[in-house]
């Protein structure tokens, strides 16, 4: 018995290799998630003082195809090129007009000085629907680059995504949405099966409709057709998508979780033998 | 058994669900010395609003004990960006989050509008004072105090004030 408990402990320190995913709630416990699909995003055509913007973009738009790529899941999304004249928040007066963004803070920024980057989403109460998701990056306090640096672009993008789509923090140690992020990281550029799951779980494909297989051909993940507004002229060149291109939180059930829950239920069965 | 059933629920409640997006950890000697004020109080009043394009919520906070200066006035007002309006909430990870009502230590610094505070650190400056204990939520955290940060989230509050008189009281 004592070496079941053990092993309980462990596994409740560790998270092992359990689903431990975190799904954001509004307060009545509606999961905050997209309608609609696919998904807008925008790059600030300024771009980083650190890296090109044909870098920027392509470390932006990985970090987005990777959540666009989970078999099995509807997420996808359309990149709406390098824009100038973004800004971070939400117009009332004119909603069509909103875009979801990425972009820079360089000169100020107003959140904590010591955060990497900050995602602002904006959701309704009523349903939890998203309708609105900002990712800013500060580069006033640090340095960003792509690969094996300090401040990882992709790295912290990918993870800045799950937010975006309405994740919480997972408990396992190489997902994508593990909260702590290492100097000189890149692992969280690739999905964790943890990390699919909950693309799996809150963004399922539609009727048997297996959206994610569009994603991966471009119909999910391409060029807004759409000319830009004279003010949102995209700039640069856009690079070609890569191949194969995606409170209260909800926890997923983790192995150690549910063992000790059967555990308890054993103890109180004896202890109660008529509990069923 | 029966002595091992609440170690064991406490050890899946230390893998609780975070929100917040990842700051550099702070020491409670961090803490201290880059607040400009230090407070324990209640908080009186919650407001949110729209300014232009962002929501900001703005926390009253009625002080019972003031533990660094300025110590002049009787109510602080802590801004938070996020908060909802009507049926709209703006969500930003790692803001520290306030309920009527609740009793608090804070960590604060001024914020860049100049009439209010706020917290350092984002959530790793607010303590909710609970039951005899200084809760705090769990925040991503990095760096090399990361693990020391992690510690302060549960201390009992008479050893958080404890510790953070003699820091204060050293300066």
């Amino acid at each position: 018995m004592r070496t079941v408990l053990a092993t309980l402990a462990l596994m409740a320190i560790s998270g092992g290799d359990a689903l431990a995913y975190g799904l954001k709630t509004t307060g009545d416990g509606q999961p905050i998630h997209w309608a609609t699909m696919p998904i807008g995003f925008a790059v600030d055509a300024a771009g980083s003082r650190d890296l090109p913007l044909a870098e920027v973009e392509r470390s932006v738009r990985g970090a987005f195809e990777a959540w666009g790529r989970v078999h099995g899941s509807a997420v996808s999304f359309r990149y709406d090129g390098a824009r100038t004249g973004l800004k971070l928040g939400y117009d009332r007066e004119e909603p069509d007009a909103n875009r979801n963004t990425v972009i820079w803070s360089r000169d100020t920024w107003d959140f904590e000085p010591d955060a990497l980057a900050v995602t602002l989403t904006l959701y309704r109460r009523s349903s939890g629907e998203l309708v609105d998701a900002d990712i800013v990056v500060n580069e006033r306090a640090y340095t960003w680059g792509s690969g094996e640096v300090e401040n990882d672009l992709q790295n912290a993008i990918t993870h800045e995504i799950g937010h975006f789509l309405g994740f919480g923090h997972s408990e396992v140690r190489d997902a994508t949405m593990f909260s702590s992020a290492g100097r000189f990281e890149t692992k969280k550029r690739t999905l964790h099966d943890d990390d699919e799951s909950a693309a799996l779980r809150l963004y399922p494909s539609v009727a048997g409709r297996d959206l994610s297989t569009a994603s991966t051909e471009g119909a999910a993940f391409r060029d807004d057709s759409v000319p830009p507004p004279a003010d949102e002229t995209p700039r640069g060149t856009v690079p070609e998508a890569p191949p194969s291109m995606g409170c209260a939180v909800a926890r997923a059930p983790s192995g150690a979780t549910a063992l000790l829950a059967l555990l308890l239920l054993g103890v109180r069965r004896r202890a109660h033998p008529e509990v069923r | 058994m029966s002595r091992l059933v609440p170690v064991l629920l406490a050890l899946c409640a230390l893998g609780a669900p975070a929100q917040a997006t990842v700051v550099r950890a702070f020491s409670l000697d961090d803490l201290a010395s880059f607040a400009t004020q230090v407070v324990r109080g209640r908080v009186l009043d919650i407001e949110s609003r729209w300014d232009d394009r962002l929501i900001y919520t703005d926390v009253e906070v009625e002080v019972a004990d003031c533990l660094k200066g300025p110590c002049e006035e009787r109510v602080v007002s802590v801004r938070v960006l996020g908060g909802a309006v009507d049926d709209l909430v703006m969500d930003v990870d790692g803001v520290a989050r306030f309920a009527l009502g609740e009793e608090v230590l804070l960590f604060l610094e001024a914020h860049p509008t100049g009439v209010h505070v706020r917290t350092v650190g984002m959530a790793q400056g607010k303590f909710r004072l609970d039951g005899g204990r200084a809760l705090r939520e769990k925040v991503p955290v990095r760096g090399p105090r990361a693990a020391e940060a992690r510690r302060l989230s549960a201390l009992p509050t008479a050893v958080l004030l404890g510790r953070l008189r003699a820091m204060l009281g050293g300066r």
